[in-house]
């Protein structure tokens, strides 16, 4: 039942990344609402689940672009690994927070992508596509907080919080 | 800083290190490979994607028509607001053509040998007083005005300036007590004296019973007192009787006049001479 909700969760975050927001949204704006929830599964699912959860909303994301399969998983993958290591770290509630953890992710996913993109094909973004990117990032940044807080109100009914006993959150 | 049980952390490492091999696995397919197994998994999404889509076009269409009919009501209610202050203000254009004509009108009903001499006036208020009939009118001594200047409305007599100021004059009108008009009888020229009694009537007083004086007869100003013109319409007869043992006839006049009605007036400027 747990994973249900989450897949849902992830299709839904898919389904309007890929269809709403391009058709909505100005040209080349493009919020990451799948990297979202992938930042709120590090934050508050249960680390043994998050990893892999991160990769699977990875994995999705590669489908739903033309880059090479695996990119988005691994980037994910690696981002969720690092959000567990550095969650006692910081107040992940914050909103503060969640804007940078939002747009630092954002930006390094996509930079990333780029970056191997670029050793791939060999192609480099220009100046508008950076600026677009940075944009992308500024409003990803701003829904997180937006969007993790309804969502960490209802992780309980859909069971992202469960407790394991010897984790400590 | 807390961190987290090395059991757990060795088993978070080792799920790490699964999903980046399946995800550097996934990097060395062969392309033909990731395509179908990119199809594959994007069918779900296409399937969804789409019927996403279409069900988003009526909300759009609906969405459109309800934004076009906000335009098209906001659209209107600017007309109708300019059709309102269009309309105000034609009320006011036409109010104020009237006004004029009926300046014009006033003067155009004057002799015209004594029209050059004539101006027009609005009336600007009436007697406080019910037992006075006098009235304030919005030209005065600038405009030429004098006192014992006649005022005139639709040709017929309505009083006589009292007083004047600067930019205002005060008549008294026909029906008053204090103003006496010397009249003639238009049928049978019998002359008399035009006094006011009261309720807006006046009486023309010093005609001799043995005069010939019918109700309905019209009287006009005789002009034998020299202060005012002559042939001014003043009122109707509306009843003679003769009382028993009296002299004079009782001969109570309607004026030709309508207070009421009074708006405009035309006075006109006697010469020095004429004035009393």
């Amino acid at each position: 039942m747990r994973r249900i909700n989450w897949f849902l969760l992830l299709f839904a975050a898919a389904l309007l990344t890929w269809t709403a927001l391009p058709r909505y949204l100005p040209e080349g704006l493009r919020p990451d609402l799948i990297l979202i929830v992938v930042l709120f599964t590090a934050l508050s699912a249960p680390p043994e689940d998050a990893l892999p959860l991160s990769w699977v909303a990875g994995l999705v994301k590669d489908v739903l672009t033309t880059g090479p399969l695996g990119q988005y998983a691994l980037l994910y993958l690696l981002l969720a690994a690092l959000l567990l290591r550095l969650k006692p770290l910081f107040d992940t509630r914050a909103a503060l927070a969640r804007v940078l953890i939002g747009a630092a992710a954002h930006l390094a996913c996509e930079g990333a992508g780029l970056l191997i993109e670029g050793m791939r094909a060999g192609v480099w973004p220009d100046a508008a596509a950076r600026n677009l990117l940075l944009l992308s990032a500024l409003v990803t940044g701003i829904l997180t907080p937006l969007l993790s807080r309804p969502l960490d109100r209802i992780a309980g009914r859909l069971g992202l919080e469960r407790r394991r006993l010897g984790w400590v959150r | 800083m807390k961190f987290l049980p090395s059991r757990f952390g060795a088993l978070l490492l080792k799920t790490l290190a699964l999903y980046v091999a399946l995800s550097l696995l996934l990097f060395l397919l062969p392309a033909r490979w990731t395509t179908t197994l990119r199809a594959v998994l994007l069918y779900p999404f296409a399937v969804a994607g789409g019927a996403f889509l279409e069900g988003l076009s009526p909300a759009e269409i609906t969405l459109d028509r309800a934004r076009e009919m906000w335009r098209a009501q906001k659209e209107v209610e600017r007309l109708r607001a300019g059709e309102s202050a269009l309309r105000r203000q034609l009320l006011q254009e036409s109010e104020r053509r009237r006004f004029l004509e009926s300046h014009v009108a006033q003067i155009a009903q004057i002799p015209e040998e004594q029209r050059r001499n004539a101006v027009s006036a609005a009336l600007a208020g009436y007697d406080a007083s019910p037992a006075r009939r006098s009235a304030v009118f919005d030209r005065g001594r600038n405009a030429g005005i004098a006192r014992g200047d006649p005022v005139l409305w639709n040709g017929a007599l309505v009083g006589r300036v009292e007083s004047v100021a600067p930019r205002h004059c005060t008549a008294l009108l026909v029906g008053d007590r204090q103003l006496r008009v010397p009249v003639r009888c238009v049928r049978s020229r019998v002359q008399g004296v035009l006094e006011g009694i009261g309720g807006g009537l006046c009486a023309v007083r010093h005609v001799p019973v043995t005069a010939d004086v019918r109700p309905g007869d019209i009287f006009l100003t005789s002009g034998v007192d020299g202060l005012l013109p002559p042939a001014l319409l003043v009122g109707e007869c509306i009843e003679a009787s003769d009382e028993s043992g009296a002299p004079f006839k009782w001969i109570p006049v309607r004026p030709a006049y309508d207070p009421s009605r009074l708006e405009t007036v035309a006075i006109l400027i006697l010469p020095p001479s004429e004035a009393p």
